[in-house]
């Protein structure tokens, strides 16, 4: 359960959760009474701040919404989900992708030249490496490892 | 990094206490209130106007044990909620066009 812990990431209040890759603040955690822990995670994706909130039990994590800032902080996106709904990185990870290419689509509902294979393609690239760049340097040091044992 | 939790021995935290104030009345002896102590120092004075003419010691006890939890354990209310505001057309356009400009859609 080691990757379950909370690890210290700075001097301020803020935690990176190593099971979700999420900054939380502290001060954005609350323990309900059913003793779950509700907590609000940032990650950045370019410009974008990704806000997910979760509620954590033992040995589970429920995922409640997910919310999307721009750079000055407007809300673009506010996408809640059903009770029960099983918190998994590649799940936001989809939800923030279709409400991204959702927003792209009918901003560019007149525009005939917008691709949308093409932005589906592009946007899903760079939210692999806002959820998985740290699994992506962990496994290519695994496999850097590898090859100095020369196996 | 591996990281391990350790648990230590159970400590009691002697700096917390409790104080009755009983009433000597003529009919008997109630209970006045029920002092929540850290140290020396008063936290809460718990009045209590007890009817019953002879005072049970267990009652402050229950009391004093009460307030602990409701005000240590249970006062973690829950986050003001935040502004139920909505993301606005204008705001998806705009953050559709920083996207587009920032991927080279």
């Amino acid at each position: 359960m080691n990757n379950e812990i909370v690890n210290a990431e700075n001097q301020s209040n803020q935690m990176i959760n190593t099971g979700t890759g999420l900054a939380v603040h502290n001060s954005d955690t609350h323990l309900s009474q059913s003793g779950f822990l509700y907590l609000s995670g940032v990650r950045k994706f370019g410009d974008l701040s990704i806000e997910e909130d979760m509620a954590r039990g033992t040995a589970v994590a429920f995922l409640a919404g997910v919310r999307v800032y721009n750079k000055d902080k407007t809300l673009i996106i506010d996408k809640r989900v059903g009770k029960g709904c099983y918190y998994e990185r590649e799940k936001v990870r989809l939800i923030v992708k279709d409400e991204l290419l959702k927003m792209l689509m009918d901003a560019n509902s007149e525009n005939s030249d917008f691709d949308v294979l093409k932005a589906e393609e592009i946007v899903d690239m760079h939210l692999k490496t806002a959820y998985y760049s740290e699994s992506y340097i962990a496994a290519n040091q695994w496999y850097s490892g590898l090859l100095e044992m020369d196996l | 990094m591996e990281t391990t939790l350790i648990a230590c021995p159970i400590n009691a935290f002697s700096q917390l206490k409790y104080q009755m104030v009983l009433k000597h009345r003529e009919d008997g002896i109630v209970l006045n209130s029920v002092n929540i102590m850290m140290g020396e120092k008063i936290l809460k004075k718990i009045r209590k106007s007890e009817t019953k003419k002879t005072f049970v010691i267990e009652k402050a006890e229950s009391i004093a044990l009460d307030y602990l939890v409701k005000n240590l354990v249970d006062n973690k209310k829950p986050k003001t909620k935040k502004k139920n505001t909505k993301p606005t057309k204008a705001a998806k356009q705009k953050a559709a066009s920083d996207l587009m400009k920032e991927f080279n859609l």
